[in-house]
């Protein structure tokens, strides 16, 4: 009887050890997600900001509406107004995908291309374009280890009755996976 | 491995030196200067030899002697002291030539590597630079080192007139020793010395501005034996990070104080050129290390090149520091560079091996893109 107990007990105990460590260990690696997620998120609202500059000294330097501005204050108005982590990284991918564009769109203006100004700022965005990519792959680092953490046996079970679910990736798209050629831009 | 030339999108001017440059410039240069130079080594290489003969033969006659007159062993003072007139003149002359060849060989050299550098032959990167690229576990307390070169690379004007970009290096053969006293079982004080670091040391700008420490270290079976690399106070400090590149996370730790500062340093490009960098080196100055004499008298000459270390392998792989913007590169080739040996012929083979030390700072700068400014570092 007394056998029967002692064994039930430790049993009991293990299982409990075993669902706080693995708890601790998964709110530990959300916990470094989270954390990753606001420096990814302070490199992007310094993007958002300088691209602000640019376009500001891009008017000042042509002294004429610039093309394509109503698309840019659309998708900040999009990431000004995502309040959670996944809406954010939706919205941040959207002006990821439109910067090519509107960079090329800014170089058409003559009087844009050679003030000094507006090249300090894009100077200023290449530099904030690599700490982008280099927290973001600090994310997607950080990320992955969670996502892995809560899909194998037994945490995946954990991770139901807590309700951890998967975090998505802050993927670069397609044209940033390929080597910027931004001396080119330069020239241009 | 990744051909570096079509990854390169940025299209630098290049500043290192090619095998062929280096022949012209010997040939047209230095040939007469070395040759000359070889004269003078050979002569006192003659007046070496007659001081052994005058030294070796009344040594023999007090040894034979001495079997007959216990006496004689009272002479060792005697021969010590004639040992020391006789090999007076060697010794100076020796240190003349030495510094013969690095004023008018050495310092030429380097001026054709690079018209912004200079050297000094007897400076070296302070203990402080060494300290503060933060790489070893304890401070060495015995320190030396040689042949420092400091500049810059970069073009003063780029064809418009503009300036151009431009990277302070400078770099200088090093030995930091860890010197710890005990005493033995006599109560008899002894020392004994750990080589933290023998080889090249290499400071360099690098081409972003960043605040914060990150370090790259060969994996532990990789290291020297006898230190670690970080105290247990940095080890709190500094966090292990975690690369996509798996041949590069094989080849080396990298340990850092700020995670994403360690990507914004290491990206995916700038990780397979240190890799090719580190790579090349090592795999170069072996090649050097097994070349096989072909006569007698090569043979010779390799023997004593081996006792001096003059072309031995690099045995450990590079270690790299970046730190508040500047980059420290380590080579630990366990040798004297920009050194000769009176036995040893001075010849274009000695030069090249000068050349190639040399052409090492401008490699880094050329093949780690460190003259690249598209950021807001001027």
């Amino acid at each position: 009887m007394n056998t029967t107990v002692i064994i039930i007990s430790a049993i009991v105990l293990i299982g409990i050890l075993f669902i706080i460590l693995s708890y601790n260990k998964i709110k530990k690696l959300m916990m470094n997600v989270e954390r990753s997620f606001s420096d990814l998120d302070a490199f992007l609202m310094k993007r958002v900001d300088q691209l602000d500059n640019l376009i500001q000294t891009a008017r000042v330097a042509t002294d004429k509406e610039i093309e394509m501005m109503e698309n840019v204050t659309g998708l900040r108005s999009g990431i000004m107004n995502a309040h959670n982590m996944d809406d954010k990284l939706k919205a941040h991918m959207n002006l990821q995908r439109e910067m090519p564009a509107v960079m090329v769109s800014l170089e058409r203006y003559p009087d844009v291309k050679f003030n000094e100004n507006y090249l300090h700022i894009q100077r200023s965005i290449n530099e904030i374009e690599e700490q982008i990519q280099a927290a973001r792959r600090n994310f997607n680092s950080h990320t992955t280890k969670y996502n892995t953490a809560i899909s194998v046996f037994p945490q995946n079970m954990l991770a139901g009755m807590f309700g951890f679910t998967k975090k998505p990736l802050f993927e670069a798209p397609p044209e940033k996976r390929e080597n910027v050629d931004v001396k080119s831009l330069f020239n241009r | 491995m990744k051909d570096m030339t079509t990854m390169d999108p940025y299209q630098l001017e290049r500043f290192s030196k090619t095998k062929e440059e280096f022949d012209a410039f010997y040939d047209e240069q230095l040939l007469e200067k070395v040759k000359a130079l070889d004269k003078e080594r050979q002569k006192t290489m003659q007046l070496a030899k007659t001081s052994v003969i005058k030294i070796a033969i009344p040594a023999i006659i007090a040894i034979i002697l001495y079997f007959f007159f216990s006496w004689m062993l009272a002479t060792i003072p005697i021969f010590v002291y004639y040992g020391r007139v006789l090999f007076k003149d060697v010794k100076i002359k020796r240190r003349e030539l030495e510094e013969r060849l690095k004023k008018e060989v050495v310092t030429d050299l380097v001026t054709f590597m690079n018209e912004h550098f200079t050297y000094k032959p007897n400076g070296f990167i302070p203990s402080r630079q060494f300290v503060h690229a933060n790489i070893f576990k304890d401070k060495p307390n015995r320190y030396k080192g040689d042949d420092l070169i400091s500049g810059y690379i970069g073009s003063d004007s780029d064809h418009a007139g503009a300036e151009s970009p431009r990277t302070d290096v400078s770099f200088s053969e090093i030995k930091a020793d860890k010197v710890t006293y005990y005493k033995d079982k006599d109560g008899k004080k002894s020392e004994q010395i750990t080589t933290m670091f023998r080889g090249l040391f290499f400071k360099a700008d690098f081409n972003k501005a960043f605040d914060g420490l990150t370090i790259v270290i060969p994996k532990e079976k990789k290291r020297s034996k006898g230190f670690a690399p970080y105290s247990k106070e940095e080890e709190n400090q500094l966090e292990y990070v975690d690369l996509e590149d798996m041949e590069f996370m094989d080849t080396f730790d990298v340990k850092t104080s700020d995670q994403v500062l360690a990507r914004y340093i290491l990206t995916p490009n700038f990780m397979n050129r240190l890799l090719e960098f580190s790579n090349r080196h090592s795999e170069e100055d072996l090649k050097q290390s097994i070349h096989q004499p072909t006569t007698i008298k090569e043979a010779i000459q390799a023997g004593f090149s081996e006792a001096s270390n003059q072309y031995s392998a690099y045995t450990d792989t590079p270690y790299f520091s970046f730190r508040n913007g500047t980059m420290y590169f380590l080579l630990p080739t366990q040798r004297d560079h920009f050194d000769f040996n009176i036995m040893i012929p001075l010849n274009k083979r000695l030069i090249y091996s000068y050349f190639k030390d040399i052409n090492i700072a401008l490699e880094m700068v050329d093949e780690l893109n460190l003259n690249l400014r598209i950021w807001t570092k001027q």
